[in-house]
């Protein structure tokens, strides 16, 4: 009998041990599983667990290695990296610095038509120096670079697999692919060889639930183990569950007011104090999104590197706007604010209607799918427009460079401002390898930006996710794209 | 009645060619821009030269109607070409996508005729008694509640609070419950008006008089001579729910995570995915119009009156 149940025991806790499986829920079918061929962050959240980059950031921002352990750059122009020993890809074959050309090679390739080609479009020559060594060369000079190859479209591919990988992606990473239900679910195993050790969890099943209501009773009922982006008031209510852990942690993402200063209502910098001036970011951050978010300043938030720290220039005040107004000899304005369907900026797009009506400026709202919206805030008549926005290589290059370069009018430069001074920074930024003198560059532009306001930063939305309090380990940086779960456990 | 179906399906292929036009029409007029439709908000960080430059690698650089040309070049050698985000045959993600969406038709429609004629019946046996008004009230609400709404009732009380059932997905006879409820309830609503209706009809001719007065059951007279003749209607409902539900249930799929084709054409609409638009759309009418073709032929079966010529 005794045998029996030590037996019992000892079957009972090899079943356990072999049957971890971690359920997350996403929102949408990944359109492919290959990094390459994508820039989506439903199929960045699934390969980023089968692939991996050269280099990591971890989420307090420092760039650590990847599948590279050493970096140096010989001249400004060549970055040479040390690849990792002793990994394979899961289909058994080498990693090593051919197989970097290879993959490098195959986004930089415009047949292979990289979504996220522009990411990696600095890069002139990528070459083996020996079996371990590849050199990476920009010409000019290109320094975040670094923080590119971290973009999960840098992730290393074994690029004889080309075709196949988008329905079954083969990497280096902590997990491997089992099988893709599509429109259902992607189930991944635990891949026993990794470099980094195996990871405790056998399996990860991604399952695909569109609405985030049906995540929610998933979540409760025991169907799912983790998911992210709760809205602020499912949030709370899950907070409130014992049953239930939650968390917001800061991102990369920011959200923005931008003004045409091109426009001949807004060029009088007066008239855009007045805007910035009559807006309570506290008011939008505590009451309307429930505390998960930050009231923002600088374009950028303080997770990316080179952020500034500034004091707000024009704070909520409108007996100060009202005076601006009048100053500027302005009655009676008409502004039209362009969005895109997004029920947090519909919802912050009428507290500025609101707002602006304290200050008698009347604000038409006109909601667009993205694509329109996009033609309309590229048309010289846009006046407002909301954005959110992602600095996904959490480089301030990424987003300072979009917004304020006059280059990039009307693109990505939607406030039409154009100031050689800051293109000159803009650029010396890119140029220049030395941290302290980057930092210093970007405090200049994000300093300027917020005072002569070619755009108001609303805030800093907070990631939010909600799992069961079983799962522990995992790590997520910035945004849920960046999951890891090469330290997750799940203790029931 | 062979020669009446094959030209019926002859008829089809300017009917199929007709709807890849509007589809295109509209995607015409439609402002906008794939590349920036598939991108999304992270289309922002992108340069206008690097945008121009995907655009001209996917193909999507040619003007509209020279990609209709060829897309209708590819349709007639039974190529329906890639989706734009996927990089994947079209045919393959329907293909995928098809079996979920005729589990789940099938399944609510079982529900629905069992439900809605049963319900049509009584009402009409018993008019205008509170057996009427119960079954005219049910299928008023069931008609009446979003399947939004009563999708996620169901999934509360039977996934969260019973714990019977799973809540959402697909995969096992259990996860086709709740969906399929869902979507067969709403939907028998309508059958049950319709049934009700003709039912009164047939109850009210001189054969139902005369198979009375001979003394037959009245059950017998109900189902056998007043339900038989009311047959007709019934069935085109029946067949027009069924065509509606083959193109997908996108509300019910959307609550139920059910990977269906109604969601792989919303989610194609909303990146612009414009062959996966065609090629869904393309195949639910085609989808439609065979249900048709069967209803009007199982006319002939119900009705030995009704000739094909």
């Amino acid at each position: 009998m005794r045998t029996l149940l030590v037996a019992l025991a000892l079957f009972l806790g090899a079943s356990l041990a072999a049957g971890q499986t971690l359920t997350t829920a996403i929102g949408a079918n990944p359109p492919t599983l290959d990094p390459q061929l994508t820039f989506n962050g439903f199929s960045f959240h699934v390969s980023n667990q089968v692939f991996e980059t050269l280099v990591r950031v971890t989420p307090e921002g420092d760039v650590v290695p990847g599948l590279a352990t050493d970096w140096s750059y010989p001249d400004p122009t060549t970055l040479r990296l040390e690849l990792r020993e002793g990994v394979a890809f899961h289909d058994g074959a080498p990693f090593d610095a051919d197989a970097v050309v290879a993959s490098l090679g195959r986004i930089l390739d415009p047949a292979t038509a990289a979504p996220g080609r522009f990411v990696l479009s600095a890069i002139q020559e990528v070459r083996a120096v020996d079996a371990r060594t590849v050199e990476i060369v920009t010409d000019p000079p290109f320094a975040p670079l670094l923080s590119h190859l971290a973009h999960p479209v840098a992730a290393i591919v074994p690029a004889a697999l080309a075709d196949t990988l988008a329905r079954a992606p083969v990497g280096t990473g902590p997990f491997t692919f089992v099988r893709w239900v599509d429109g259902s679910e992607v189930v991944l195993a635990a891949n026993a060889d990794y470099w980094g050790g195996a990871p405790a969890i056998d399996e990860v099943v991604v399952r695909i639930i569109p609405e985030i209501s049906t995540q929610i009773v998933e979540l409760r009922s025991g169907g799912v183990d983790m998911i992210f982006n709760v809205p602020p008031d499912n949030f709370l209510t899950l907070q409130a569950d014992p049953a239930i852990t939650t968390g917001a942690i800061d991102g990369w993402s920011s959200t923005h007011l931008i003004m045409n200063v091109a426009h001949p209502k807004l060029a009088d910098l007066r008239v855009r104090q007045a805007l910035a001036h009559a807006i309570d970011k506290a008011l939008i951050t505590d009451e309307m999104l429930r505390g998960l978010a930050k009231p923002g300043v600088a374009p950028i938030p303080a997770t990316v590197r080179y952020a500034a720290t500034l004091e707000e220039p024009y704070p909520y005040d409108v007996e100060g706007a009202r005076a601006l107004l009048a100053e500027a000899g302005v009655a009676d304005l008409r502004l039209r604010l362009d969005l895109y369907q997004n029920p947090d900026l519909e919802a912050v797009a009428q507290v500025l209607q609101f707002a602006f009506a304290e200050i008698g400026v009347d604000l038409e709202i006109r909601v667009q799918d993205f694509s329109a919206y996009t033609q309309a805030v590229q048309s010289d008549d846009m006046e407002l427009a909301m954005t959110g926005w992602g600095t996904v290589t959490l480089d301030a290059d990424y987003t300072l460079y979009a917004f304020f370069h006059s280059g990039e009018i009307p693109g990505n430069n939607r406030s039409r401002w154009a100031d050689p001074e800051i293109d000159a920074l803009l650029q010396r930024g890119r140029d220049e390898p030395d941290d302290a003198v980057r930092a210093e560059v970007y405090a200049l532009v994000q300093d300027a930006a917020a005072n002569a306001l070619p755009m108001v930063t609303l805030y800093y939305p907070r990631f939010t996710f909600a799992k069961r309090p079983a799962v522990q380990g995992e790590s997520i940086a910035f945004s849920w794209i960046l999951l890891d779960l090469r330290g997750a456990t799940l203790a029931d | 009645m062979l020669r009446y179906a094959l030209g019926r399906l002859l008829g089809t292929v300017p009917v199929l060619f007709g709807v890849t036009l509007l589809v295109f029409l509209m995607a015409w007029v439609t402002p906008g821009d794939p590349v920036v439709a598939m991108l999304g908000e992270a289309s922002q960080g992108i340069s206008r030269q690097a945008l121009e430059d995907l655009r001209r690698e996917l193909g999507l650089d040619r003007p509209l109607p020279v990609q209709y040309v060829g897309y209708v070049a590819g349709l007639l050698r039974g190529d329906l070409g890639d989706s734009i985000r996927s990089r994947r045959p079209v045919l393959a993600e329907i293909r995928d996508r098809l079996p979920a969406t005729i589990e789940l038709a099938l399944a609510a429609l079982t529900i629905a005729v069992a439900l809605g004629v049963a319900l049509g019946v009584l009402a009409a046996v018993r008019q205008r008694t509170w057996v009427d008004g119960a079954a005219i009230a049910v299928a008023l609400v069931g008609v009446s509640i979003p399947v939004f709404w009563s999708g996620f009732l169901l999934m509360m009380v039977f996934a969260l609070e019973l714990g019977w059932l799973p809540a959402s997905g697909r995969g096992t006879w259990q996860h086709l419950v709740l969906p399929a409820f869902t979507v067969g309830v709403s939907s028998a609503a309508f059958i049950a008006r319709i049934t009700r209706g003709a039912v009164l009809e047939a109850l009210a001719q001189d054969y139902v008089r005369t198979a009375k007065a001979k003394g037959l059951a009245p059950r017998r007279v109900v189902l056998r001579h007043a339900l038989r003749n009311a047959l007709l209607p019934i069935v085109t409902v029946v067949g027009l729910q069924l065509g509606g539900l083959l193109g997908g249930a996108v509300l019910t799929e959307t609550v139920f995570a059910w990977p269906g084709v109604g969601r792989l054409l919303v989610d194609a609409i909303v990146a612009r995915d414009l062959p996966l638009v065609q090629g869904s759309v393309l195949v639910v009418s085609l989808l439609f119009i065979l249900v048709n073709l069967a209803v009007d032929l199982s006319y002939a079966a119900i009705n030995p009156r009704v000739r094909y010529g």
